[in-house]
């Protein structure tokens, strides 16, 4: 199972890599400051970008701190992370093929590790997050941005089901509750949390994992029918003849003691 | 002064086992490895790298 859905993931990001690079959400300048200015850094930093998919994060960190490792599970990201570094002048982020639940370091290194809009993609969320607290130093923190579902378990389900359908290899949308006792459980302890959201249209957001036309028209049809009673927690709506809606995010950052 | 290339050589270990790895450079310019490999012996498994990038994916991950 836990192969299988990396496996799927691989396929997913190799194939729409392009169009992962173009979204608006991951490369928001306002958003990568956000999360760039919690983390407070001194510019001596060692930073393991986890997911680092095309780079945005890392990019962002990468004149604040001494160095950037991106690791990712599809190739087809990294080129994609390492021409976008090399047009911008950065020379201190690198890059390498690799699993969240196996990291290839031996000791604590980083002083900061992150992972921006991939945690729901991980199968293995509590191994996951115990392997990037097992390579911080003590005093390093972690920190997780995602989309976070609805506090509301139907409204959480419902939203669930629809990512399903669009992206065979999102696993879940957590709550921002349930986020934050994952990270506990890994022996972190939350010392700071944003929370954002980002509008997305949902024929572009559709487009962008192209799923089968099949899934398209049933998520078609339950965002449609979530818009009465907000049983999707994603405040569905329409506005100038489209179909929009919210996705809730948090930043967490967690200190590892 | 050592490049981050030359420190992620350094720190590198085997994502399984976590041992050292052993590197085979074959081909490399003044700034970078940029084809190789990795050797575990603990698990006697190979770690290529291509393109200069390392790919550190456990075996079973990898296609």
């Amino acid at each position: 199972m836990n192969t299988y859905s990396k496996k799927v993931a691989v396929e997913q990001f190799g194939r729409r890599s392009n169009a992962y690079a173009a979204c608006g959400t991951l490369m928001d300048q306002t958003d990568l400051d956000t999360v760039v200015g919690l983390l407070d850094l001194k510019g001596d930093e060692n930073v393991l970008d986890v997911a680092t998919g095309t780079g945005y994060l890392a990019m962002a960190l990468a004149p604040h701190v001494k160095w950037v490792i991106g690791i990712d599970i599809t190739p087809r990201m990294l080129e994609l992370a390492i021409l976008a570094a090399r047009e911008g002048g950065l020379d201190n982020i690198e890059n390498l093929v690799g699993d969240v639940e196996h990291l290839p370091f031996c000791e604590p290194e980083f002083d900061v590790v992150s992972a921006r809009f991939s945690f729901h993609h991980f199968p293995a969320p509590l191994e996951s997050l115990s392997e990037m607290a097992r390579v911080l130093r003590p005093g390093g923190r972690l920190v997780i941005e995602d989309m976070v579902s609805s506090e509301d378990a139907a409204k959480s389900e419902y939203q669930n089901i629809m990512e399903n359908l669009r992206d065979p290899s999102h696993i879940k949308h957590y709550r921002a509750s349930e986020l934050e006792h994952m990270m506990r459980e890994a022996g972190l302890e939350v010392v700071c949390r944003a929370g954002g959201g980002s509008d997305f249209d949902l024929e572009h957001w559709l487009e962008m994992a192209d799923p089968p036309a099949g899934n398209m028209e049933r998520i078609r049809k339950m965002m449609r029918a979530s818009m009465e009673g907000d049983l999707s927690g994603l405040n569905v709506r329409v506005e100038e003849g489209r179909v929009v809606f919210t996705y809730a995010t948090a930043i967490v950052v967690a200190r590892k003691g | 002064m050592k490049t981050v290339k030359h420190e992620l050589m350094e720190i590198l270990c085997c994502p399984m086992c976590k041992s050292d790895l052993v590197l085979t450079v074959d081909e490399e310019n003044d700034k970078e490895i940029i084809s190789g490999s990795l050797f575990c012996d603990k698990c006697n498994e190979h770690y290529p790298i291509e393109d200069g990038i390392p790919n550190m994916l456990p075996p079973d991950l990898r296609e």
